[in-house]
C-alpha cells in the first residue's frame, strides 16, 4: 500500500529481468530428470549471487526505499526536533511547485544543449580522425585528451576563459553584459559549452571505437559502386554507427541528469535559479535548507525521471538502431 | 493535520536516536545541560583538550595559530586543536550533521546569520550564563558586537572575528574628477553625484562597481534604520515575515537601479569567489566600490604589488540612504558545545575569553584587518601604528561604534540563506533583466517569506 506509487517502476525492472532469463532458459528447460542437478544449480546461482544481491541491498536498495519513505516527513531543520507524517501531500507539494517545474525544465534544457551537440562533435572529430594519415595519432591523442580533466579542472579553466577582467574571451571581443557565467540568459549556454568540452574525449573514443568496427570492404565495396565520401557516411557509417550513437545518448543523457560540479563552481544554480539543475536543486534543498524530506522527494523525482527517460530510450531508440553484426 | 508514526519509521527514528547519544561524549546529556560548568575545569584531569572548529585562511590563520599557541604555553589546564573548515557555509552544514553523528567541535566559529539555527539546535551553551557566573565584563566591548548576539535577553556567543562592509575608492581617480579625494560619498545621492562627476571626466569608465550581494543590501537597510525582518528583527519573538517590500526598500533599489542603468554603477554580478568589483579599481574601470572590510588586506596586497601603478585606495564608511545611521555587525562568532562534555566546556569558554582579550583583538585586528570588538584594544602601540600607516583599516572600526537605531542591532532569521538567495535572485532580476523595482521587491519579499515560513514550520 504504502509504496504503491512506485510498484509501475519495480514491475517494469522486473519485466525486463524475466525476458532476458526467459531467453537464456528455454533451450535447457527439457525434461524432468535434471530436475534435481538443477535444484542444484538453482541453488548455487543464488548462492553466488547472493553477495552482490546483499551490496545492492545495503547500498542501493535499503536507501533508496528509506528515502522513498522519507519524502513522507516534513522533516526538521536539525535532528532531534519532532518528524511530521504528512504523507503523499509533500509529494504532491513539491512536485506542483513552480521551483520544482523551472529546475526540471533547466535539466531538460541543459540535456539538450549538451547531449547532441556532444555527440555530433565526438563524431565529426572521429570521422577526422580515422583518415590514415601520418601523425593522426597525435590528434586522436589531443582530441581524447579532455577525458582526463576532472569537471573541477574543467570549470577552472573556463571560469577563467569567461572571466570579464582577466579572461580570453572578452579578450576576443565576446564580452556580453553582464558577463556569461552571470548573466541569466547565457549562463546555461557557459556551462553547458564545459559539459560538452569536457565529455567531448569520451565521446570521440567511443566514437572512435565504433568506426573501427565497421569493415573496411562495406566502403570499398561501395566506393567501386561509385559512391562518394558524404554518401558513404551517410548509407554505411552512420547506420553501421547507429548501436554506438544509441549508446552515447542513453549515457550522456543520464550523465546531463546527474550534472553537478561544474554548477556548484561556476554558478551555485544562479544567476536567478538558471542553471538550478535537479541534481544542484537536491543538494541546495538538502545541505543549504536542511529540508531533508523535501530533498528526498525531489531525489525520487530525478530517479524516476532518468529512469523513464531510459526505458523510453531502449524501447524507441531500439527499433531504428542497426545491430547488424 | 492528523499525527502518525507508522513502526518502522519509529524503529530507524529509534536507530537514529541511539546513535546520536552513542556519538556523544559520556557524562553529558543529549538534551542539553542547563547553566555553564566553569568549575568542571579543575576537576578534570588536566590538560583538557579541545578542538576548535574555524575558518580562518591565509593571514588570518597564521595569526591565530600564533594565538592559539601563545595560549597553549600560557597555561596549562588547557590545550586547544585547531580544525580548520572550509567555509561557514560548510561549517554549519559539518556541525548540523555533526548533531547526529556526534562529530561536534567544543568551540565553533560560525557566521553571522546562523545565531537562529544554533538556538533552534538547542546544542550550544548560553553563554549569559558563562558572563554571570564568571563574572565577566561586557562593557568594554563595541555595544553592538554584544546586542547582536543578545536574543531573548542573554548573550549567547562572543563576536569573532568581526568585519562589516565599508565604501572602497581611488583617491586618484577622485582627484582626475575634480572631487575633494578626502571626501567620500557619504549618501547614495552623493554617490550618484560622484559617480556622474567621475564619468564625464573621463576618470574611469564607471563612478562605482557594485557587486550585486545580498548582504550590501542588509547593511544598506540597516544604514537607514529600516528592519530586515518583522519582531524587531527577529529579536522580539520569532520572525515570519521578511520587510523588503516597503518604501525604504524601493527608494534603496531604485538607487540600484538607476545607478546600473544609467551606466554610472558597474554590475559585476553575484557569484561566490567572483572579485571583479575589486579589479575593477585597479583596471580603472571604476572609481569606486563597497566591499567586507575584510577585503581591504588582500586588494590592498594586489594593488601595491605593482601590477596597478597609480592606484591610492582609500576607504570611507558604508554610504547610506540618509545620512548617519549604524551598520550590525558582521563575519563571525564563537559558540561552546554543549553536547560536550562539561570539563571542555569550560575549557572552550576559557580559550574564548582569552581570543577577545584586548591585547588579542588588538594584534588580531594589526595583522588582519578585523574589527577589534574591544575599546580598550585600540590603545595598544602596535595596532595605532598600523592605523597611522593604513588609515583604512580602522574605518570598519569606527563605522561600527557609531550610533545606530535598533535595525543596527541586525536580524535573526532562521534560513537567513534563504531570505539572502531571495535578495540576490531579486537584485539581479532587476539589474540584469529589466524587472521593474516594484516586481523585484514584491518576488523578493514573497521568496524571502516563503524561505522564512518553510524554516519556521519545520521547526515545529
Amino acid at each position: 500500500m504504502t509504496f504503491s506509487g512506485d510498484s509501475g517502476t519495480l514491475g517494469a525492472l522486473a519485466d525486463l529481468g524475466e525476458a532476458d532469463e526467459a531467453e537464456a532458459r528455454t533451450p535447457r528447460q527439457r525434461g524432468k530428470r535434471f530436475g534435481r542437478r538443477r535444484r542444484r544449480e538453482i541453488g548455487l546461482a543464488y548462492l553466488l549471487i547472493l553477495p552482490s544481491l546483499l551490496i545492492f541491498g545495503i547500498f542501493v536498495f535499503y536507501p533508496f526505499f528509506r528515502n522513498f519513505y522519507l519524502g513522507f516527513y516534513k522533516t526538521p531543520p536539525f535532528p532531534g526536533l519532532p518528524t511530521r507524517y504528512v504523507g503523499f501531500d509533500q509529494y504532491s507539494n513539491v512536485l506542483t511547485s513552480q521551483d520544482f517545474v523551472d529546475s526540471l525544465k533547466t535539466t531538460v534544457g541543459f540535456a539538450l544543449l549538451t547531449v547532441p551537440a556532444g555527440i555530433i562533435l565526438g563524431l565529426l572529430l572521429a570521422v577526422l580522425a580515422n583518415q590514415q594519415l601520418r601523425g593522426v595519432g597525435i590528434y586522436r591523442t589531443i582530441f581524447s585528451s579532455t577525458i582526463a580533466t576532472s569537471v573541477a579542472v574543467a570549470a577552472v579553466i573556463f571560469g577563467t576563459l569567461f572571466n570579464p577582467v582577466v579572461g580570453l574571451l572578452p579578450w576576443i571581443g565576446i564580452d556580453p553584459k553582464p558577463p556569461i557565467l552571470d548573466n541569466p540568459n547565457l549562463a546555461l549556454f557557459g556551462v553547458a559549452i564545459i559539459t560538452i568540452w569536457q565529455t567531448l574525449g569520451i565521446t570521440f573514443i567511443l566514437m572512435s571505437s565504433g568506426l573501427q568496427s565497421i569493415p573496411d570492404e562495406l566502403h570499398e565495396a561501395a566506393q567501386i559502386d561509385g559512391a562518394g565520401p558524404v554518401r558513404r557516411f551517410w548509407r554505411i557509417t552512420l547506420p553501421l554507427l547507429s548501436p554506438t550513437i544509441f549508446f552515447a545518448v542513453v549515457v550522456g543523457s543520464i550523465f546531463a541528469f546527474q550534472t553537478f560540479g561544474q554548477i556548484d563552481i561556476l554558478t551555485q544554480g544562479g544567476p536567478i535559479k538558471r542553471t538550478n539543475v535537479l541534481t544542484y536543486f537536491i543538494y541546495k534543498t538538502l545541505r543549504q535548507d536542511s529540508n531533508d524530506g523535501k530533498a528526498a522527494v525531489l531525489a525520487i523525482a530525478l530517479f524516476a525521471i532518468t529512469f523513464v527517460l531510459t526505458l523510453i530510450q531502449m524501447r524507441v531508440l531500439e527499433k531504428r538502431v542497426h545491430y547488424g553484426r | 493535520m492528523r499525527a502518525r508514526t507508522p513502526l518502522a519509521v519509529a524503529a530507524v527514528l529509534a536507530v537514529a536516536l541511539a546513535a546520536c547519544s552513542g556519538g556523544t561524549e559520556s557524562s553529558s546529556s543529549t538534551s542539553g545541560s542547563k547553566g555553564c560548568p566553569l568549575a568542571a575545569l579543575d576537576r578534570a584531569k588536566q590538560p583538557v583538550q579541545i578542538r576548535f572548529w574555524h575558518v580562518q585562511t591565509r593571514a588570518n590563520l597564521d595569526e591565530l595559530r600564533r594565538q592559539t599557541d601563545a595560549f597553549n604555553a600560557s597555561q596549562s589546564k588547557v590545550h586547544v586543536k585547531l580544525v580548520d573548515q572550509t567555509g561557514y557555509k560548510e561549517a554549519l552544514q559539518k556541525y548540523k550533521a555533526g548533531l547526529s553523528n556526534g562529530d561536534l567541535p567544543d568551540l565553533g566559529q560560525f557566521e553571522e546569520t546562523a545565531v537562529q539555527t544554533l538556538l533552534d539546535s538547542k546544542s550550544t551553551v548560553t553563554l549569559q550564563d558563562c558572563v554571570d557566573q564568571d563574572h565577566y565584563k561586557t562593557s568594554d566591548y563595541i555595544p553592538r558586537t554584544i546586542s547582536y548576539y543578545t536574543v531573548g535577553g542573554a548573550l549567547r556567543a562572543l563576536p569573532w572575528p568581526v568585519s562589516n562592509p565599508i565604501l572602497m575608492y581611488d583617491k586618484k581617480k577622485f582627484e582626475r574628477a575634480g572631487l575633494n579625494p578626502d571626501r567620500a560619498p557619504r549618501t547614495l545621492d552623493e554617490v550618484r553625484e560622484m559617480s556622474r562627476k567621475i564619468v564625464a571626466s573621463g576618470a574611469a569608465k564607471y563612478g562605482i562597481a557594485l557587486r550585486t550581494q545580498d548582504y550590501f543590501n542588509e547593511f544598506l537597510y540597516a544604514k537607514a534604520g529600516q528592519q530586515y525582518v518583522n519582531h524587531d528583527g527577529g529579536r522580539n519573538g520569532r520572525a515570519t515575515k521578511a520587510e523588503l517590500d516597503n518604501p525604504t526598500g524601493k527608494r534603496i533599489w531604485t538607487w540600484w537601479k538607476d545607478m546600473v542603468t544609467s551606466g554610472l554603477a558597474l554590475a559585476t554580478g553575484s557569484t561566490e569567489g567572483n572579485f571583479d568589483n575589486l579589479l575593477s579599481i585597479g583596471t580603472g574601470d571604476a572609481a569606486m566600490t563597497i566591499d567586507a572590510s575584510g577585503a581591504l588586506g588582500p586588494i590592498l596586497q594586489v594593488l601595491n604589488s605593482g601590477q596597478y601603478p597609480g592606484v591610492d585606495l582609500s576607504a570611507a564608511p558604508l554610504p547610506s540612504l540618509k545620512p548617519g545611521g549604524g551598520v550590525p555587525v558582521g563575519d563571525g562568532s564563537l559558540w561552546i558545545s554543549n553536547r560536550v562534555a562539561p570539563a571542555k566546556q569550560a575549557a572552550a569558554w576559557q580559550f574564548a575569553k582569552f581570543l577577545e582579550e584586548p591585547k588579542q583583538q588588538a594584534a588580531l585586528a594589526a595583522a588582519t584587518g578585523y574589527v577589534p570588538v574591544r575599546q580598550s584594544a585600540v590603545h595598544f602601540p602596535d595596532l595605532q601604528a598600523f592605523w597611522a600607516k593604513q588609515p583604512a583599516f580602522r574605518v570598519p572600526y569606527d563605522q561600527l561604534l557609531a550610533p545606530g537605531g535598533p535595525a543596527a542591532d541586525g536580524s535573526v532569521i532562521g534560513n537567513y540563506q534563504g531570505v539572502r538567495d531571495a535578495v540576490r535572485d531579486g537584485l539581479t532580476a532587476m539589474l540584469t533583466e529589466g524587472t521593474s523595482v516594484d516586481d523585484a521587491l514584491a518576488e523578493a519579499q514573497r521568496n524571502a517569506d516563503a524561505a522564512i515560513q518553510s524554516y519556521n514550520d519545520r521547526i515545529g
